[in-house]
Order: structure tokens, then C-alpha cells, then sequence
């Protein structure tokens, strides 16, 4: 979303969008949660050039930062969350004791993961019925493959199960935020 | 943009909205400086990075705020009793929140006593919308005398799109 504003001053040839794209590029090999920074810098420099007001620039590296930044964000954390939902779903089904098998398949092949999934420990509550469940994010095939596992809590809200981990102390918030 | 921020309560936009307004204004006065723009930008991006901390600072007070309410209320509980809480924050970037609480599980170490607390944020019906309760479990700590939050953060493995 890059807002189109009058130019003023210079009229130097720079094609924002060339740049914008080429920023892109690059932080395929850096990391997705950077891709607003960079874009929005990207465009803010080459709009900054084009008009020589640095005001001009900043608005449109801003906007372009809001809108790639947060759509990433809500992508990453629209999977997320599926995978949570699918892990609290068979926490919520199944019985002390029993291993069962996730899996987790997105639209696109990104962060597709798998793994096992047992109940250790019902919590007796009453304000909730919850489950605390050891989970396994398996990775790799054959010989070099990987199991880590993870324990998690699950509560059972209106008609589903949930993941029900509160969030950390702040105090271990560290470069979380 | 603040007060769109304060409507819809989405972080995202609320970060950029202060970022951006810290960044024009610093790339504005930059402008009678120097004209070059890459520098001028460089300069809004140094005053939008200032005024991001200040939020997450205001976002950390905030939360480090009902953590400890919520310890608190939770520390004097015994195993099976139900409290509320509720809290008003003084900065107004989160809405007021309540819910209640219960203690599920008592852990205990050596010269320590940590409870395991399951919590509800309770959502009040509306025209269009349901009341809706979301629980959530955490553990607190003693900690000389008062009660602490003491969930630590997740596996960096298990960070995702978190930070």
C-alpha cells in the first residue's frame, strides 16, 4: 500500500517499486518478521530520493511498513494458531495415557509440521477442565531426524479446547516483544 | 491514528501510529537541516525507534500491572477457591480487563512455594455477541513476600512470528 502523494521539488527518475522489490528479495535470506522494516525503509529512501522531502518519504516507508509488516505477522500467526487449534482439539479427545499422531498441512508448504501428542495430567478445577499434554515437533527423515518435545496446557472453552499457556513473566520478556 | 488505534485495540497499528507520528515530526525538522533525504530519513527512523521503546515500555507496565494483581489475588487462595480480579489500567492502550481465578495445583521446592493458576478473562454480552470466558493456566512464586508471575518464556524454538 504505497500512497500516492504529490511530488514535489526534484523530479530525479527512481522507480520506488524496483527497489521495493529488490528489498523484498533480499530478506528472503534474512527472515520474515524484518520484511516490514526493510520494505518500508526500502520504499522510504527511493520516495525520499524522488521527492528530496524526507516527510514525503518517511510517510509512504511507514505505510508500506504497516501493511507488509502486519500482513506477515497475521500470516505467521493465522498458521500458528491453526496448529495450536489442531493440538488443543486432540488434547481435548483424547485419555491419559494414549500417544496419538498431528499434522499440520497450510495452503502453502511453509511450516508444515508433525508429531506426537499424550495427555500427562487432568486439572482438577472449578472454573475449567484443562489438560496438560506433552507434545513432540518431529523433524528431518531417516537417520537425521529430530524429536523435541514441549509441554502444554489446554482448557476447554465454549465448544472447543484451546491452548491456554498464559503469557511469560514480564520480567522474561526479554527481546520478545 | 491514535484514536483508530484505541478502537480496535490492534497493536500493530497502534506501534506504527506512534512510530509514525515521533517519525515525521523528527524527519520534518530534520528537513531544515539537511536536504538530503537519506540522512533526514535515517534521522526519523532514530526518533521512531525511540518512541517504540516508549510503547513497549508502556505495554510491559501494563501487563507487569495485571500480572501481579492476578498474583496477588491467587497467592492468597487455597487450592479449589475461586476470587475475581479486575483491572483498570492507568495508561489507556489496553482495555480494562476481568476475569477470575483458582489454584489448580500446588508446587513446592525447597524454601519455595509456587502455585499452578488457572484464569478466565470474562468478557461481558453485548447486542450482537455472547458473554465468552478464555482460560488460561500460569504458575506464581513467592518471592519474599509477595507473589510473582512465574511462567517463563517459551522455547525460542516456539517462538514463531513472537517476536
Amino acid at each position: 500500500m504505497i500512497r500516492r502523494r504529490k511530488l514535489t521539488g526534484s523530479t530525479t527518475e527512481t522507480n520506488p517499486s524496483a527497489l521495493l522489490i529488490a528489498s523484498l528479495l533480499a530478506v528472503g535470506l534474512v527472515g520474515c518478521n524484518t520484511i516490514g522494516g526493510f520494505a518500508g525503509a526500502a520504499a522510504g529512501i527511493a520516495s525520499g530520493t524522488a521527492t528530496t522531502n524526507p516527510a514525503v518519504g518517511y510517510g509512504v516507508s511507514v505505510g508500506v511498513a504497516v501493511a507488509v509488516d502486519a500482513t506477515s505477522k497475521y500470516i505467521f500467526r493465522t498458521w500458528h494458531q491453526a496448529e495450536q487449534d489442531q493440538i488443543a482439539a486432540q488434547i481435548g479427545r483424547l485419555k491419559p495415557g494414549v500417544i496419538e499422531r498431528w499434522k499440520i498441512q497450510h495452503p502453502v508448504p511453509y511450516e508444515n509440521e508433525h508429531g506426537e501428542v499424550e495427555i500427562v495430567r487432568v486439572l482438577s478445577s472449578p472454573l475449567a477442565l484443562c489438560k496438560e499434554a506433552l507434545f513432540s515437533v518431529i523433524s528431518g527423515e531417516g537417520g537425521k531426524q529430530t524429536r523435541q518435545w514441549f509441554v502444554v496446557t489446554a482448557c476447554r472453552q465454549d465448544e472447543a479446547w484451546k491452548w491456554a499457556v498464559a503469557e511469560p513473566a514480564v520480567a522474561r520478556w526479554g527481546s520478545l516483544q | 491514528m491514535w484514536i483508530a488505534a484505541s478502537v480496535c485495540g490492534c497493536s500493530s497499528f497502534l506501534r506504527e501510529g506512534t512510530a509514525d507520528l515521533a517519525g515525521v515530526g523528527g524527519a520534518a525538522v530534520a528537513d531544515s537541516v539537511t536536504d538530503n533525504a537519506a540522512v533526514a530519513t535515517g534521522i526519523g527512523l532514530g526518533v521512531r525507534s525511540a518512541a517504540m521503546a516508549g510503547l513497549q515500555y508502556a505495554q510491559r507496565k501494563t501487563h507487569q500491572q495485571q500480572q501481579d494483581l492476578i498474583a496477588q489475588i491467587a497467592g492468597k487462595l487455597e487450592p479449589g477457591a475461586v476470587a475475581t480480579w479486575q483491572v483498570s489500567h492507568q495508561v489507556p492502550i489496553e482495555d480494562d480487563e476481568r476475569g477470575r481465578v483458582t489454584v489448580s495445583r500446588i508446587i513446592s521446592g525447597q524454601n519455595l512455594i509456587c502455585k499452578e493458576i488457572v484464569f478466565s478473562v470474562d468478557t461481558a454480552a453485548e447486542a450482537n455477541r455472547k458473554p465468552q470466558s478464555d482460560f488460561y493456566v500460569a504458575t506464581i512464586c513467592r518471592d519474599a513476600t509477595r507473589w510473582k508471575w512465574a511462567s517463563a518464556e517459551p522455547a525460542t524454538e516456539r517462538w514463531g512470528a513472537l517476536q
